[in-house]
């Protein structure tokens, strides 16, 4: 489809979508980082008995927490190997705040911080968002471009070349 | 099939799919998340497919709010636990292919269908490869 049909059809992308996508980019990176912060328990509220912890169907690096109750909480195995084997946090009191950085185990006080495996899974995606936005940019901004020889060359800007090579107005 | 492969289509299955390539490289042990990938974007496409014209414009952010409604009612329905990256990595399909859904929504009947049933293909092959995945696991 040529350009000047996209645009007669609508295909023109206007600024609102450009900020609508630039808001989405930014909230896809967002809720990656807060979903893969969750592994490291940060942003979570906990207040309960450990039941047991089983390997997360996802891989090695992650484990599932299982507090009495059913709450299930998919954690880094870096953390659950900081907090103790099956045996050793069966039956366990935890408590943490919401975006807490120390997390109470039984008589223990835990530091909290972002683990490899956050930092890995939020730069792939933030990487990947802005492969995305360059292309909606691109797209965007060839959506503004005048077809060639269509007679609305820098229509965009109201402007036309005067004769002394400088830019006026042209009349509405 | 000869329509498809002239189409802008096939270039946004490629970005998908080296974008797949990508994650799963990162997170070898990740299976779901390149399949999450691909089905948002195909998705995304699929929508913008259905739309009216006079949306074009609009196609993108419509396919991604199409597409994050799906993830999250997945998630928390079929791929348990709920993971928010999950859907983050869903919905990261649909913005990858954002810039081509208003020409999807501006082609032909006849190109529309055709992304249809790609994209419906597409998203069983994504589904069938984490799913695989999953059942090779227990198996071993």
């Amino acid at each position: 489809m040529s350009r000047s049909t996209r645009r007669a059809a609508g295909g023109r992308l206007g600024t609102p979508v450009l900020a609508v996508m630039a808001v989405l980019c930014i909230g896809t990176v967002l809720l990656a980082g807060w979903g893969a912060l969750r592994w490291t328990l940060i942003p979570e509220r906990l207040e309960g008995t450990v039941a047991l912890s089983s390997p997360s169907k996802d891989g090695r690096p992650w484990h599932e927490l299982v507090l009495e109750g059913g709450a299930i909480r998919t954690i880094d195995t870096e953390l659950l190997d900081r907090m103790g084997t099956n045996a050793e946090i069966h039956g366990q009191e935890i408590r943490k705040d919401a975006w807490s950085r120390t997390l109470v185990l039984g008589d223990r006080t835990l530091d909290l911080s972002p683990s490899p495996q956050f930092w890995r899974a939020t730069a792939m995606i933030t990487g990947l968002v802005v492969v995305a936005a360059v292309r909606f940019v691109l797209r965007f901004r060839s959506s503004r471009l005048p077809e060639p020889g269509s007679g609305d060359e820098g229509s965009d800007q109201r402007t036309k070349r005067s004769g002394d090579g400088g830019v006026s107005p042209e009349p509405a | 099939m000869v329509s498809m492969l002239r189409s802008p289509f096939l270039r946004e299955v490629w970005v998908l799919v080296i974008a797949a390539a990508v994650v799963q490289a990162i997170f070898w042990v990740r299976h779901d998340w390149p399949a999450h990938l691909v089905a948002g974007g195909m998705m995304s496409l699929a929508v913008a497919a259905s739309l009216p014209k006079r949306v074009a414009s609009w196609a993108g952010p419509l396919g991604f709010l199409a597409v994050l409604v799906a993830a999250i009612l997945t998630e928390l329905t079929v791929f348990d636990p709920f993971d928010p990256v999950d859907i983050a990595i869903t919905v990261l399909g649909s913005l990858l292919v954002a810039s081509a859904a208003a020409d999807v929504t501006l082609a032909s009947r006849l190109e529309r269908r055709v992304v249809l049933r790609w994209a419906a293909a597409l998203i069983v092959a994504s589904l069938a490869y984490r799913f695989g995945f999953e059942v090779w696991k227990r198996i071993r």
